[in-house]
């Protein structure tokens, strides 16, 4: 909502600086978003006085003026035929910027150099007339500043307005909270009416049947006008908040619904058949062409405004073409009502139109303010357009319904804000702003809102006056006196914060993805049609095409990341993200929501620099990820294996399945080339993905001590040849089994395949740790045990001991 | 032979000081007490002398000899701390070690955020992203065609089904569980149909709640100017500005000082001096009965807040879009 401050000083005196006043409306909850200087673009047009005219020596058309401006003399070529020496008259000087956009600077016109321009009110955007020279008063003082001396200069004040403070989308609801803020009286607009000529209901008949809809509908008729441009005063005002004069009739019903927040409609009165006015609801499919030149389609729920034949208005949202105002309307009837805020409201949406109008239908206007405003406008249209307002007033409403008054405690003020106002303080600032109070007992008050208050219904809203008024600053600061309780910690956040450190500290970056993806990303995935992850939820209204959708895996968007990232030169990335997918449940219903974890890695291994050398990563770099993730949280006795048929995006090769369980808990390995290529990346990349729900229910947070051992270890080490097909784990796994309560650890220190082994077998180097603790274990304890495990792997893997050299 | 000694001496503590670099100082070593350097030779007289003189002479041998290594060895060390001398090991050379990764900065100051309220007595709680209208609007006091709505756009699923618009609709959920007294911080994400500098259609909320007997406004107060002075700093001097939300009354806009002009006005803060960094207010009475909860018997304060909005002000980024670019460059920088 803009205002300008001239505009409020008509109905408040405003004795504060400008900056003052807005920010005091800020602090009541009249947030003014901008505060801006207006000069109508006004800048570098000066009052110039004419004080000679030559005739231009090379162009007979134009003539040679001498302009006085202030103390300056200007030499000016014009082409205008209306000027005459002594007269006053806007010197648009060198910089000035007219609408246009016309930019002047010095400049010859046919062999005579011209300092400026004298200007039309066209020129100035002022009004309509090009045939001229604007001739001002003769009494303005020559050199003032053109905006200054037609008192064009004002402030704009941009309200940032909150849903329910529908009674401040108007000049004067502005004005009532600066009276408020100031401790002054609103002088509400002096409306001078006298009536002529014949009674309006001979000319015009008014039938609302739709009476739910709309249950005032008030209007008057004003004859023999004269369409034409706007005087001054009206034009100014509606250009200083934006609004684009059209002619006076409009530009009036204009500066009533900014003045009062009543939208107005004028109507030629001769193209309303059958000289009536019908108030109902469409019917469907019926095409109805809005003032804008649209055809739109209506719908049987949209209320119309009718006359004997046609629709000519959609009711509080815009007329129609077929009974607009023209040069040519001599009568002219005004609408002024009140339509039901639903109604309008989903009419505009259907419609997706929205107007000033309906801006202020569909947050409640004034139903008591209806007529008020009906009468401010005819009167200025017979100032600003000359006719007669007939007499009398159609006004079909049911009359004012009484409104309740709600009971205040004064006790309860106190409670809900913390503060010690007393009874008195409360009761003038309710009447501050209108609300009538009544005593209703020691510590309590009967308060009755004003009509245009319809947002103040139940005493919690009158506290919240109290408060806004008083001013939130004056409010105390405390601290609430509560009893302790012990908040649950959610058990997700504690695997979260492990997952973070952990990942961090081996150089994965975090990063948080949209949780919308491309529909096709699955397809790129290569996720066959029955798999869940193709159970998308759609949204009705994406943005674009590639948020069409909610993700079902984190894979494309974290493929999408390292994408533009590789693009940006950052080539050596780790990165990991923990978060929803999306599964469709069918329409109508909310989707399942999984959290998933997933780390994806590219490029090289270490830092560049003088430690390292320039490996690039692999698999085991990524898997050395995911199983720090299972070692911080504790989980072990999950398994590898290679059903990867549900991760079609990795290489089949070079991945595997994650098992726990009877759980999937997800994958790891390297991407199918082919599938980074869909997302433009032709690096190798290597991710896990892993169910984040399930880690968190496999999570246990158990630490349980073990006595340090006591006595010393023992070490044995065996280098087998076996098959290359057989899983180094396996062998891990038996090794486990089989070394009972002395084997402690053990691990592979060597894997080899190359030309001391013959081909289709590796050799494999084994370090298994032995320790009792009970006692120092002998050698030959050791050795039975180790022999016994060494041979068990030769025979069940068809293998055999490497020579030692 | 004493006196050798002694000239010997005074002439080496002269000469070292003076010395001009390393290979001088070798050479001045290697004249003193190299193999063939003077002392050495001299002491190789020893021999020569009376028996009973030997021992003293030895002495003060010894004594000349470490006096002039150690000059020898000041001075090294001195130009050693000059940086003019080699060490063997290069300790200006890089230490070996991985970067550590980081977090992104909105889960950071999430976890800040949460953080204050947890040692206030909060409990995080949780909601889906996908909500249903009632929990999001409607038990929120945000009627159908209520022009409220307006306030947020809204991607929808279906007619009843959608992206939650802020992260409200969990303080619903919480009371629906839970009788009071009610303590919640609730972070999460929230969806809103808009892009550009300024918007992204995905971005971060945390909501708070507190529900018990007596809680004001007052309270209120005190609350979030503990936490603006702990998430920014003792310093940042804030106000409360009434405002609209449907699900309280009164309800409030928290504004600090612009960190950027420090309240002269600036393009950042629109030349108001103040920037938006939190909304808030009573609970509703009306969201309380939706939940079956008395007004008449308990009081309770809400706010919410971006977080993306406290990381831009907080680390001066200009763009929210480099949030979800999740480019490197950016992420290591905080």
């Amino acid at each position: 909502m803009r205002v300008t401050l001239n505009w409020l000083k008509e109905f408040v005196d405003i004795d504060i600086p400008v900056e003052d006043m807005a920010e005091r409306l800020t602090m009541v909850g009249l947030e003014v978003e901008n505060l801006t200087h207006y000069d109508a673009g006004l800048g570098q047009v000066v009052v110039g006085h004419i004080t000679d005219i030559l005739p231009h020596p090379h162009a007979e058309d134009l003539s040679l003026c001498r302009v006085v401006s202030g103390k300056n003399t200007y030499r000016v070529v014009c082409g205008a035929k209306n000027i005459r020496i002594g007269d006053k008259a806007p010197l648009a000087l060198e910089g000035a910027i007219l609408p246009g956009p016309l930019r002047i600077s010095g400049t010859s016109i046919k062999g005579e150099y011209s300092e400026g321009m004298l200007c039309s009110t066209a020129e100035l955007g002022l009004g309509e007339d090009k045939s001229g020279v604007y001739i001002l008063p003769a009494d303005m003082e020559s050199g003032l500043p053109l905006a200054r001396a037609l008192e064009l200069e004002d402030y704009v004040l941009e309200i940032g307005l909150t849903p329910n403070r529908a009674d401040c989308l108007s000049v004067l609801g502005i004005a009532r909270e600066a009276a408020a803020i100031l401790h002054k009286k609103v002088r509400y607009p002096r409306i001078n009416i006298s009536e002529k000529g014949e009674d309006i209901h001979q000319e015009v008949s008014v039938e609302v049947r739709a009476v739910n809809l709309c249950p005032r509908y008030a209007g008057r008729i004003i004859k023999d006008v004269t369409v034409a441009g706007s005087p001054l005063w009206l034009h100014k005002r509606l250009l200083a908040i934006g609004i684009r004069p059209i002619n006076n009739i409009v530009d009036v019903t204009n500066y009533v619904l900014m003045e009062y927040g009543q939208p107005l409609h004028a109507f030629d009165l001769k193209r309303l058949a059958g000289k009536r006015i019908i108030v109902d609801q469409a019917r469907n499919g019926e095409t109805f062409t809005t003032l804008d030149g649209m055809a739109r389609t209506l719908s049987e729920n949209m209320l119309m405004i009718a006359d004997g034949e046609k629709n000519v208005a959609l009711a509080g949202i815009m007329g129609g073409i077929n009974s607009e105002i023209t040069t040519e309307t001599r009568s002219v009837f005004i609408e002024s009502a009140y339509f039901d805020p639903i109604s309008v409201r989903r009419t505009s949406r259907r419609l997706n139109l929205s107007t000033e109008s309906s801006y202020r239908f569909e947050r409640g206007i004034d139903m008591e303010g209806v007529g008020a405003a009906l009468d401010r406008a005819v009167s200025l249209m017979v100032r600003a357009g000359g006719g007669k307002i007939l007499r009398g007033r159609i006004d079909v409403y049911s009359g004012p319904k009484e409104r309740k008054p709600i009971p205040i405690r004064v006790g309860q003020v106190n409670r809900l804000l913390g503060s010690d106002l007393k009874k008195g303080e409360i009761r003038r600032l309710l009447e501050s702003i209108g609300i009538k109070v009544r005593e209703a007992g020691k510590d309590a008050f009967l308060a009755t809102s004003p009509s245009f208050r319809g947002d103040l219904s139940r005493e919690v809203d009158f506290i919240e006056e109290v408060a806004r008024l008083d001013g939130y600053e004056k409010i105390p600061v405390k601290l609430p006196i509560v009893s302790l309780t012990t908040p649950a910690r959610i058990k997700s956040h504690t695997v979260a914060n492990i997952c973070h450190s952990v990942l961090n500290s081996l150089g994965f970056y975090e990063v948080i993805n949209y949780s919308f993806m491309d529909e096709r990303a699955t397809k790129l995935l290569k996720i066959s049609g029955m798999d869940e992850r193709n159970r998308h939820v759609h949204l009705l209204n994406p943005l674009t095409e590639e948020q069409s959708v909610l993700r079902t895996s984190l894979i494309p968007n974290l493929l999408s990341t390292v994408c533009s990232n590789l693009n940006k030169r950052n080539s050596n990335l780790r990165l990991f993200e923990i978060g929803k997918i999306f599964i469709d449940q069918g329409e109508g219903r909310q989707p399942v929501e999984k959290t998933y974890l997933a780390g994806m890695c590219t490029g090289l291994r270490y830092p560049e620099g003088v430690h390292f050398p320039g490996n690039g990563v692999d698999l085991f770099d990524i898997k050395g990820g995911m199983e720090a993730v299972f070692q911080a949280l504790g989980i072990s006795g999950y398994s590898l294996d290679h059903a990867v048929e549900s991760a079609p995006y990795l290489r089949q090769e070079a991945s595997a399945r994650i098992v726990l369980g009877p759980k999937t808990l997800g994958f790891v390995g390297e991407m199918e080339p082919s599938v980074c290529e869909g997302f433009d990346v032709k690096e190798k990349v290597f991710m896990f993905e892993l169910s984040f729900d399930d880690l968190v229910e496999a999570y246990k947070g158990l630490k349980v001590f073990k006595p340090l051992p006591r006595y010393p270890a023992v070490m044995r080490d065996m280098a087998i040849i076996v098959p290359e097909d057989v899983p180094a784990g396996r062998i891990l796994r038996m090794i486990n089994e089989q070394g009972g309560n002395i084997m402690e650890n053990v691990f592979i220190f060597d894997v080899y395949q190359g030309r001391q082994i013959e081909r289709g077998y590796k050799s494999l180097a084994l370090r298994v740790i032995y320790r009792s603790s009970e006692k120092t274990l002998e050698d030959e304890e050791v050795n039975a045990v180790h022999q016994r495990i060494v041979n068990d792997i030769l025979s069940r893997f068809n293998g055999r001991l490497r020579e030692q050299k | 032979m004493e006196e050798r000694l002694q000239k010997i001496r005074d002439e080496a503590l002269k000469a070292i000081p003076e010395v001009k670099g390393r290979e001088e100082w070798e050479t001045l070593r290697i004249k003193y007490l190299g193999r063939k350097g003077i002392l050495p030779e001299l002491l190789k007289q020893m021999g020569g002398l009376p028996a009973e003189l030997r021992p003293r002479i030895g002495q003060l041998a010894n004594a000349v000899k470490k006096e002039i290594e150690a000059a020898l060895n000041a001075w090294q060390s001195i130009v050693a701390t000059e940086g003019q001398a080699a060490p063997e090991t290069d300790i200006t050379l890089p230490g070996r070690f991985i970067p550590p990764g980081k977090l992104h900065p909105i889960t950071q100051i999430t976890g800040e955020v949460c953080d204050i309220f947890e040692r206030l007595g909060f409990a995080i709680a949780e909601g889906p992203d996908v909500e249903l209208d009632y929990y999001n609007f409607e038990a929120l006091n945000i009627p159908r065609d209520h022009p409220a709505r307006d306030m947020q756009d809204t991607f929808y699923i279906s007619e009843n089904v959608l992206l939650r618009t802020h992260t409200s609709p969990i303080q619903v959920r919480t009371m629906e569980r839970q009788r009071p007294p009610v303590r919640i911080i609730a972070p999460g994400k929230v969806y809103r149909c808009d892009s550009d500098i300024t918007h992204t259609p995905m971005f971060h909320q945390v909501e708070g709640l507190m529900v018990d007997k007596g809680i004001s406004f007052a309270d209120l107060k005190g609350l979030l100017t503990i936490f603006i002075h702990q998430i920014f700093d003792e310093q940042t001097s804030l106000r409360f500005r009434p405002s609209f939300f449907p699900f309280t009354e009164p309800s409030a806009e928290i504004d600090i000082l612009c960190v950027i002009c420090r309240g002269s006005g600036c393009r950042v803060c629109s030349q108001t001096g103040w920037l938006e960094v939190m909304g808030a207010g009573m609970v509703d009475p009306e969201v309380f009965r939706m939940v079956g909860y008395d007004p008449e018997e308990i009081t309770g304060l809400a706010f919410g807040m971006g977080i993306e909005r406290i990381a831009m002000l907080k680390y001066g980024i200009d763009d929210i879009r480099l949030f979800y670019e999740n480019n490197l460059r950016f992420l290591n920088q905080f």
